[in-house]
């Protein structure tokens, strides 16, 4: 009998496609590296965790509740999401996490044959996402660490269904101001629908930062996507939505996997809302630890790229891997850049000032 | 990158050796090897399936897959092989049929085989065997290319172009020693073939007008990981900086691609410093014929995950210290108990690219006749003119541990350990009995 073979009933894109293996859990990764303690700035959480309100949410849920289904399309949370940005709550979709949001729009507009347009070196899940859809990729490289409008442009064809513009731009911190991104809007004309991906945009002080959600009266193709993961302390949890236009949302939503938002994590979504003093907090520590790291780490001769967001770039003269394995050694872990096309830099999440003065001391015997 | 052209599913019956035999031959002329080559695979086909009907797979049903790789025609045998079902000597090399009825038609049948073709693969995976038959097109010789006119203004990297890589090759051919180009480098039919096919591709250094102040090479090496090639810069003295952008531009267009690491075997003086990290001393024979000591460099693409390393006591030292140098964080299990189990019935699987006249070796299946398969094996490499052998031990395997002291003993040294070659790191050892020119 000769073996059952599996390949001939697997796609050609999801055979091309290797499957993204996350990291270990934090006590294996210990164990395995020998250290007592594990500071992780890889995934740009926020140090201070979730508001306090959200964080009582948490402690005084009720375990028979996990019994119950939650809310199929996190109801409450869409009317206090759309009471906050000024739209109808139909306007929102709720997701399990940002990411199932950018499969969601992939899947409701994209056929074979059809392409997204993104940059190059940015957050990597709207190329994955399309790639193992079987949707054309178009990257474009980054001009200045910035998002390359005309670039962007020139490779809009027939076939382009979706533009990604991730603003602030994950990993390099640039964003297009609010001219800049009316503009580009304008000039796609309606030819495909555009995402902004405003992951971080809690963190962004810059007054010429824009707001997305201001361009849908205007031009209903815009899709604006925001996360509770980051500036509101919930990764765990995994809440991310979209705002757009009635019509775009409505199709969209054909597509979307109902009850994937848990319960929990959509009540504790709805108290971090209310917590006002929770985003000055927030800036007021990323900026201080980036201010620190940037002087400490300039201080050492390397070069720092800090700018939007609750993280820096940097430099390595050794490769960004062997210095993922010497500070894991240290109990530090950063995240590599070779998977986000820049080779020999390492991206540092903003966390407490221990675990800022852990990395800078990590990093000095990780490179001497 | 293959496409398949056609399968065959037949039960290894002797009777069916024609039919085989005409697959594979006719198949291979259909790809557009010319009546001689078309024929030498037709003949390895038929070698190989009368020795499954023979005595290895007898009446099994066996899969032959003919691939179009473009530059080449690659014959696919396959069928399942239960370890304890199967009795796997007949899969060494240097296994006889029928010694001892008749001496006069003993055949060695695995070995003409292998020297019908241009490579010739045997594997274990999973619960099946593998035997992979390789025979290339053969394109005419080029004439090395002028020199490359020095670039003008800012040179940046980028994706080589289609024509920039039989170009860039020749470019490199000319300029740098045999041991670090491959043979194709000289034959720009082939190396747009191997382009066109996915096995081969490229980053230029580049002015605003296509001047080429280098290129770096890469190709898929195995499912993991990726050989670079180079850099090969083509002025003297060189564009500067031309090698680091080369080596940027390659790691990052390989850093989305799914891939663990890059192998440079035989990196060139242009490799920038702490671009890849070093592993180890390999003996490897140029397309020239002279073997050279090469220092093999590695670097990872992703962030490492941590590993078990199952390892024999006698190599410990060794691997330890050599995953330590490269900061590799790893779970060490050392083979408890005997280290072989009784009975006979050891094998080996082995490669041979008779281009690069380079012969490896890995563990099939371990017996205690180890150490005599292993000379015998090793006496029919040599009389075949591949001298240096290498073996690879799996340190993911923890059954590949107990093949260590029949490798150390018939002269093997521990070389380098290259992270995440196959199910876990490798071990890499080579047999030293030429000597290299350092």
């Amino acid at each position: 009998m000769t073996a059952w073979t599996l390949e001939p009933l697997v796609p050609e894109f999801v055979r091309q496609f290797e499957a993204y293996v996350p990291s270990r859990p934090d006590p294996e990764l210990m164990a395995l590296y020998g250290v007592p303690r594990l500071f992780r700035l890889n995934n740009n959480e926020n140090p201070l965790g979730p508001p306090a309100a959200a964080q009582e949410v948490l402690r005084r849920f009720p375990p028979p509740r996990a019994a119950v289904y939650p809310s199929g399309d996190s109801f409450y949370l869409r009317r206090r999401l759309g009471a906050a940005l000024g739209v109808d709550p139909e306007q929102v979709l709720v997701g399990n996490g940002a990411n199932e949001a950018i499969g969601f729009v992939i899947k409701a507009f994209c056929q074979e044959g059809d392409n997204i347009v993104t940059a190059d070196r940015t957050f990597a899940v709207y190329e994955w996402t399309a790639r193992f859809s079987g949707i054309d990729a178009r990257l474009v490289p980054l001009s200045d660490l910035g998002f390359d409008d005309e670039g962007m442009l020139a490779r809009i064809d027939a076939r382009t269904k979706v533009l990604f513009v991730c603003n602030p731009n994950n990993p390099t911190g640039t964003f297009w101001d609010r001219e800049r991104l009316r503009r580009f809007v304008e000039r796609v004309d309606g030819r495909a629908v555009v995402v902004v991906d405003e992951a971080y945009a809690e963190f962004v002080e810059d007054a010429s930062y824009p707001d997305g959600l201001a361009l849908l009266p205007d031009h209903p193709n815009v899709v604006v996507f925001r996360t509770f993961s980051k500036m509101w302390g919930l990764a765990g949890l995994r809440v991310g939505y979209l705002v757009g236009e009635r019509k775009v949302v409505d199709t969209v939503r054909r597509t979307c996997t109902v009850y994937s938002v848990n319960g929990l994590a959509q009540e504790a979504a709805l108290a971090a809302l209310g917590d006002d003093g929770h985003v000055p907090a927030t800036r007021l520590l990323v900026r201080e630890e980036k201010a620190y790291l940037a002087s400490e780490l300039s201080a050492m001769g390397l070069t720092v790229n800090a700018r939007e967001g609750p993280y820096v770039m940097v430099e390595l003269p050794v490769s960004d891997t062997l210095a993922y394995r010497r500070l894991m050694a240290e109990g530090v872990m950063v995240r590599t850049m070779t998977g986000f096309r820049f080779p020999g830099w390492i991206r540092v999440s903003i966390g407490r000032h221990d675990a800022m003065e852990a990395f800078v001391g990590a990093l000095r015997r990780a490179l001497a | 990158m293959y496409v398949t052209l056609g399968e065959l599913r037949v039960p290894a019956k002797a009777s069916l050796v024609p039919l085989v035999a005409s697959f594979a031959s006719r198949g291979a002329a259909a790809l557009g090897l010319d009546e001689k080559d078309s024929d030498a695979l037709g003949i390895a086909a038929e070698e190989v399936f009368s020795h499954l009907a023979a005595c290895a797979a007898p009446g099994r049903d066996v899969v032959l897959r003919l691939d179009d790789g473009g530059w080449r025609a690659g014959l696919e045998v396959r069928f399942a092989a239960e370890p304890g079902r199967v009795d796997f000597r007949p899969f060494n090399l240097t296994f006889r049929t029928t010694p001892e009825e008749d001496p006069l038609l003993a055949r060695t049948a695995l070995a003409i085989a292998s020297r019908m073709v241009d490579r010739f693969q045997l594997r274990r995976q999973d619960r099946e065997i593998l035997l992979t038959l390789t025979r290339e097109r053969r394109f005419p010789k080029g004439e090395p290319p002028p020199p490359e006119p020095r670039p003008e203004g800012a040179v940046s990297a980028r994706a080589a172009r289609p024509h920039e890589i039989p170009l860039a090759a020749g470019l490199a051919a000319a300029r740098h020693p045999a041991g670090q180009v491959l043979p194709a480098f000289g034959s720009p039919g082939t190396v747009s073939a191997m382009a066109a096919a996915g096995d081969l591709d490229a980053v230029v250094a580049a002015d605003a007008a296509g001047r080429l102040a280098g290129a770096l090479f890469f190709r898929p090496e195995g499912d993991r990981l990726v050989e670079l090639l180079g850099p090969f810069l083509f002025q003297e003295p060189a564009v500067e900086g031309a090698a680091r952008l080369l080596v940027d531009a390659c790691l990052a267009a390989l850093g989305r691609a799914g891939r663990t690491g890059v192998l440079a075997r035989n990196p060139t003086d242009a490799m920038p410093p702490n671009a890849l990290e070093p592993l180890g001393p390999l003996d490897l024979r140029g397309a020239d014929g002279v073997v050279r000591r090469v220092h093999a460099r590695f670097r990872q693409l992703d962030e490492d995950p941590g590993g078990i390393a199952h390892l024999h006591p006698r190599l410990e030292p060794f691997v330890r210290e050599a995953l330590r140098r490269l900061a590799f964080a790893r779970t060490f299990r050392l083979l408890e108990g005997p280290a072989v189990p009784p009975g006979e019935g050891t094998a080996f699987a082995t490669e041979i690219d008779r281009r690069n006249g380079q012969a490896h070796l890995k563990p099939l299946w371990l017996g205690a006749d180890a150490r005599a398969t292993l000379d015998g094996l090793l006496a029919a490499l040599s009389a075949e003119g591949l001298a240096n052998p290498t073996a690879e031990l799996d340190l993911g395997e923890p059954w590949h541990a107990g093949f260590a002291p029949a490798l150390l003993d018939a002269g093997f040294e521990p070389r380098l350990v290259v992270p995440w070659a196959a199910t876990g790191d490798v071990l890499l050892l080579q047999r030293t009995t030429e000597p290299s020119a350092r």
